[in-house]
């Protein structure tokens, strides 16, 4: 790939430029980081989930002959401010309930840290926190959502009399009359048991103050450099300008690296105690533990329609365990899964209560998907119910209900304003790329050899880039709308460097940034270096996060690379005294339209730009540099809106309770596309999630709330054998508002496949006379279900 | 009391003074070695995001003591490239976008290298049996599976360093 085109690149299945460093072992993750004079933190937690801590006694920790410092939570709360929260919902107003880095006074989970150690060595540092003699007087233990709403049951924060971390409602179009028109409505309580993303690489941190410069460096295992750098700054009452976060490669995040890390504050202060470089690296049990849990929510939810299939409203109450502390971003899970209960469906009435409680569990936050999962999962089990009970089709009924291609721009009862595309072709080709029919011949034959396979489907529109949570975020720095700042540079090689101030989780911003950015300037490929995650040389951004990098950043360096792009023509025309718009670059090239004689390298016109500055005329400024913002369009609460259609096929066996994933057709649209390649990877990596969230993983507490799943033995994500092969459909309809028409993609398959997995396992099994409603559909609870049945028959 | 370890590692002899009885391979190889290709993910063996060669064959590095590579060989992600080409795992890897956040991505190439040392023409099931012990969160593994088959491929031709 040497002589590039205009739009040689987008669009293109090109391999990752940036996998050289992943494959032979050289790329910098936060544990790779060693600083001169680094020591280590450890953390002393909590062993109770619900307690008094009476006293903290570090005398014997400290004689340990490793044992630099001990830091109590005492201590910790008087040199900073509590962790952040706020509301996606900007009007929202928040009780905030104290949650300190290091608990102070009570413990509220199990594994709550309390007090951080440092020591000479990573071993030490395990050795001298278990030194560390916390005296603790046990409370009453909440673990159940709905107890804890009761009156009678103990509060675990004093400000929040009811134990209620967060109220939302919403509502839209007429619900009272879209109930008085139904023939029917179908009454469900749904539940989505709680897990989380789990990334492999677990949280971490190097922390360095540095006296002299008053300045702190922190390198953080994060998906928001620039916003950590905010709220460290905030938290620790420390100047933004003395702070540099850098955010390195990132072993996975999917949303729970979103947290502002309690941990990681522990581990700042104590780097300014002691003036040296600091590391913390998370064990799998404190990641399980202690880092964020997800998805854990009851939904009860009506929804109406007419005999003829037609969907008419939808009204739902929320319940999520937020477990004991709100973290920064706890509402956007609650809010999503409200506004995601209408689907791609026309209709005419939404109500949605939404409560966040508290109980003694690990708080709470982002998990891929951000709340859709949730949304999406019910009102597609709904309308698969529907079906059932008028006898109809599951693609039928949806067919009947789908919100068509010319009425495209749609606002939902909820309030979402979807974009373009064609959810029924969708539907269609899915249908078609499963085989539809036939499977279902199939499967009424095999039923009857007692062989139960299912056909999942599951379809939604999906919101990428979020316009609210960037006015929560960064406040007061921005008003309520996504946006992206890119700086390019060209340097005095002609080589040229993007700097992003998000970072890249797996999302593979190196090869798409340089993709888009090649095509727009003119360059190859191979002469694009991305900078990203460091927050002293990148513009300030709201980070990875909610699926905005091809709707929202994309943009941005498309529109940066052209600014850049007429700078270099510029002094081209100057160079080859012609006028800058008869310039034309391609291949690292400028030269003149229709005379490829005139040509100069755009090295010579780097030189020219940086080192012979005297030469050019007064009006060029010197430099090759271009800074460029994108605004995203802020009509809706998501930038863009790509959409999926999902059908696995299960297999599953009622008497082990096991569920085999036997195939999976996923039809998608995620506008126009930069690297199907990577679009495939995201789309199948997201659906794999969904698999095992439905079927394997569960975070699992015990009465005293002990967590009892805290360990890869225990939690148990799918393995290559737990997974098939994938067929991936391709549709492309351009973003209306987006200049190149790209809509992101990363929440990817996560957003229908949880929906999609429960649906198929339904379809293999409810003709037995069960009713699915509830996650998860493990072997277990599938055996459990099927002797109940029993039961019911005799 | 510690030990001095002599190892070969990557092909060159390492003699390292003063390692704690208790210190794990895995710690060993990357934080007195700076060998920090090798990753960790878990505490209990379940993640293979450790995966080193050692003596030919594919072990978990977290559940070796440091102490009992002495006299022995261990290859890790770093020393599978030869004379500045790829191994065909790599490359492959790369070619069918068998990585996204590259964390697992040593441990499962170093698994895989033992699974085609051993048969050096899998099948699909055969190959995701053998790598039934190392995780991957975000690629689904369909693409690992390709790449591993893309190596294959290429071992047998005796191609390597596509890209
Ligand atoms: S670190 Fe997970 S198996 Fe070794
Ligand atoms: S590529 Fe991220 S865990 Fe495998």
């Amino acid at each position: 790939m040497s002589d590039a085109d205009e739009g040689a690149y987008v669009g293109q299945r090109l391999a990752r430029p940036e996998d050289r460093r992943f494959i032979q072992g050289a790329a910098t993750y936060v544990d790779d980081v060693a600083l001169p004079g680094m020591v280590f933190a450890a953390f002393v937690r909590s062993p109770h989930a619900h307690a008094r801590i009476k006293s903290v006694n570090a005398e014997v920790a400290l004689d340990h002959p490793k044992a630099l410092h001990v830091l109590t939570g005492a201590e910790a709360v008087k040199a900073s401010h509590p962790m952040p929260v706020y509301s996606y919902e900007p009007a929202q107003k928040i009780e905030k309930p104290a949650y300190p880095c290091l608990a102070a006074e009570r413990v509220r989970f199990v594994n709550e840290p309390v007090a951080v150690v440092a020591a000479t060595d990573r071993y030490s540092a395990d050795d001298v926190a278990e030194l560390v003699e916390v005296e603790y007087e046990p409370l009453p233990v909440l673990m159940d959502p709905e107890v804890s709403l009761q009156e009678s049951s103990a509060k675990l924060h004093d400000n929040l009399p009811n134990n209620i971390g967060l109220h939302l409602v919403r509502q839209g179009g007429d619900i009272k009359a879209a109930f008085a028109e139904a023939d029917g409505v179908l009454r469900r309580r749904f539940r989505m048991h709680r897990h989380t993303g789990s990334p492999i690489e677990p949280r971490g941190i190097v922390a360095s103050y540095n006296v002299g410069q008053n300045a702190l460096t922190v390198y953080a295992s994060t998906q928001i450099p620039h916003i950590l750098k905010t709220h460290l700054s905030e938290i620790l009452d420390f100047p933004e300008s003395n702070i540099r976060v850098i955010a390195p490669d990132l072993g996975g995040g999917f949303g729970n690296k979103l947290q502002v890390a309690p941990e990681y504050v522990a581990v700042c202060l104590l780097s300014m105690r002691l003036g040296a470089p600091v590391k913390w690296i998370e064990t799998r049990r404190e990641s399980l533990s202690a880092f964020i849990h997800a998805r854990d929510q009851i939904l009860d939810a009506e929804i109406a329609y007419k005999k003829d299939g037609t969907l008419l409203g939808i009204s739902c109450n929320i319940l999520v365990d937020a477990g004991a502390y709100l973290d920064a971003r706890i509402s956007g899970p609650t809010l999503g899964a409200g506004l995601w209960l209408t689907g791609p469906y026309r209709l005419k009435g939404y109500f949605c209560d939404m409560k966040e409680t508290m109980t003694n569990k690990c708080p709470y936050a982002a998990y891929r998907g951000f709340g859709s999962t949730k949304g999406v999962f019910v009102i597609e089990r709904s309308v698969d119910l529907i079906a059932n009970e008028l006898g109809m089709d599951r693609a039928e009924i949806r067919r009947k209900n789908l919100i068509q291609p010319e009425e495209l721009p749609y606002k939902t009862v909820s309030g979402l304003v979807y974009d373009s595309g064609d959810y029924e072709e969708a539907l269609d080709r899915a249908l078609q790329a499963v085989d539809y029919q036939k499977l279902k011949a199939e499967q009424a034959a095999l039923r009857k050899r007692g062989k139960y396979i299912g056909i999942g489907l599951a379809m939604a529109v999906e919101g990428a880039g979020w316009n609210t949570y960037t006015a929560a975020m960064a406040r007061p720095y921005v008003p309520t709308q996504d946006y992206s700042t890119i700086t390019i540079r060209m340097n005095l090689s002609g080589r040229v460097t993007i700097y992003i101030g998000d970072t890249s989780m797996g999302t593979s911003h190196g090869v798409t940034a340089s993709q888009v950015a090649a095509d727009a300037l003119g360059v190859r490929l191979e002469d694009i270096d991305l900078v990203e995650g460091d927050t002293a040389v990148t513009p300030y951004d709201s980070g990875t996060r909610a699926a905005r990098f091809a709707g929202v950043v994309i943009p941005g360096v498309e529109k940066a690379a052209k600014s850049l792009r007429s700078k270099v023509a510029r002094v081209a025309a100057h160079i080859l005294e012609a006028a800058p718009e008869d310039i034309e670059i391609r291949s690292g090239e400028a030269f003149v339209r229709g005379l490829r004689s005139k040509t100069v390298t755009l090295q010579r016109v780097a030189q020219v730009a940086f080192a012979e500055v005297w030469s050019l005329p007064p009006d060029i400024p010197p430099g090759m540099e271009a800074t460029e913002s994108f605004r995203a369009p802020r009509d809706s609460i998501c930038v863009t809106w790509p959409y999926s259609v999902h059908m696995p096929v299960v297999e599953v066996d009622v008497e082990t309770g096991i569920t085999k994933v036997l195939k999976y057709v996923i039809v998608h649209d995620c506008g126009t596309e930069i690297n199907p390649m990577v679009v495939e990877g995201q789309a199948v990596g997201g659906s794999v999630q969904g698999i095992g969230g439905v079927l394997f993983e569960e975070l699992v507490y015990d009465e005293d709330g002990q967590l009892l799943t805290s360990t890869f033995m225990d939690y148990l994500l799918p393995t290559a054998c737990e997974v098939p092969n994938f067929d991936v459909v391709h549709m492309a309809t351009p973003a209306p508002q987006i200049p190149g028409g790209y809509k992101g993609m990363g929440e990817g398959g996560a957003v229908y496949s949880y929906a999609a997995v429960i649906s198929a396992v339904a379809d293999a099994i409810e003709h037995l006379g069960v009713e699915v409603t509830s996650t998860p559909l493990s072997p277990k609870r599938i055996r459990q279900m099927m002797r109940e049945r029993a039961v019911v028959a005799a | 009391m510690n030990r001095t370890i002599q190892t070969r590692v990557n092909g060159r002899k390492s003699i390292e003074e003063n390692v704690e009885p208790r210190m794990l391979l895995v710690h060993f190889l990357r934080d007195r070695l700076r060998l920090t290709g090798t990753h960790v993910g878990c505490d209990s063996t379940n993640c293979g995001a450790c995966t080193v060669l050692f003596d030919g064959k594919a072990v978990k590095s977290c559940t070796v003591l440091a102490v009992r590579a002495h006299g022995h060989e261990v290859t890790t992600v770093e020393g599978l490239a030869q004379n500045g080409k790829l191994h065909p795992l790599q490359a492959g890897f790369q070619h069918e976008h068998g990585l996204q956040c590259g964390y697992c991505t040593p441990g499962f190439i170093m698994a895989a290298c033992d699974l085609l040392s051993r048969n050096p023409a899998p099948t699909e099931q055969e190959i995701r049996l053998g790598l039934e012990g190392n995780l991957c969160r975000c690629t689904g593994y369909h693409n690992i599976i390709k790449a591993v088959q893309w190596a294959a491929a290429n071992l047998a031709e005796g191609k390597s360093d596509h890209v």
